[in-house]
């Protein structure tokens, strides 16, 4: 009777952690469609307001460079995301996790810093406008922090000075 | 300021831009896999083109 306990817990527990991290896998992928879509308007505003004239040509470029490289930041993240779900054992889900992890701590939270490099010269209204896409990504950013929180990865520490 | 603080701050901003419509307030949470699969690439190709939109910009 306590050797099936046993094993009962242990299957309960394992099944409990590989929903655990399907579920932070889920998550991830739709924090990363979060963060497009306000990359995505950042991008807009920014050749709307070029368009306009209100901002000149090297700020115009320097926010659609970042953005670029946020954009495939983004893209390997997604890549990374689909290979997990084609991991046949636990042990290499694990280890992709922990990449896609630094992944984000890295490449992707690297190039939000220069999008907000590049819109710091902005002009007051067209930066108003742009702080709200900003603030609404560093609340995806804080929420990803949380999601990885309890993984030892030290993750987006960065934020915290922005 | 504290995070909580700070926190709230972008809560509020947030769901003011909501209430402008600056923002889409459009949640992925709700979607099925496929309507996620279907909204991703949609998104994606928005991003690209504007990106496309930037770069022939520098040109022009």
């Amino acid at each position: 009777m306590k050797r099936f306990l046993t094993v009962l817990l242990l299957v309960f527990v394992t099944v409990l952690t590989g929903c655990d991290k399907t579920a932070t896998i889920r998550k991830t992928q739709e924090k990363a469609i979060e963060l497009r879509i306000y990359n995505r308007n950042i991008l807009k505003a920014t050749n709307d307001a070029r368009a306009d004239g209100t901002i000149s040509a090297s700020l115009h470029r320097g926010v659609v460079n970042a953005g670029e490289k946020f954009s495939k930041a983004l893209d390997i993240t997604d890549q990374a995301v689909l290979a997990w779900r084609q991991l046949p054992t636990k042990q290499q889900q694990d280890s992709q996790l922990d990449f896609i992890q630094r992944l984000i701590d890295s490449d992707v939270f690297d190039a939000f810093m220069d999008i907000l490099d590049a819109v710091a010269s902005f002009p007051p209204d067209v930066k108003a406008k742009i702080q709200e896409y900003i603030a609404a990504a560093k609340l995806v950013f804080a929420s990803i922090r949380a999601l990885f929180a309890d993984s030892g990865v030290v993750i987006l520490r960065r934020l915290d000075y922005v | 300021m504290s995070d909580i603080t700070n926190a709230a701050d972008y809560l509020r901003r947030i769901i003011q831009a909501i209430a402008d419509g600056r923002i889409e307030a459009r949640s992925v949470l709700d979607m099925t896999a496929e309507q996620i699969d279907e909204y991703h690439a949609r998104l994606v190709d928005e991003e690209k083109a504007e990106i496309e939109r930037g770069k022939k910009m520098f040109e022009d």
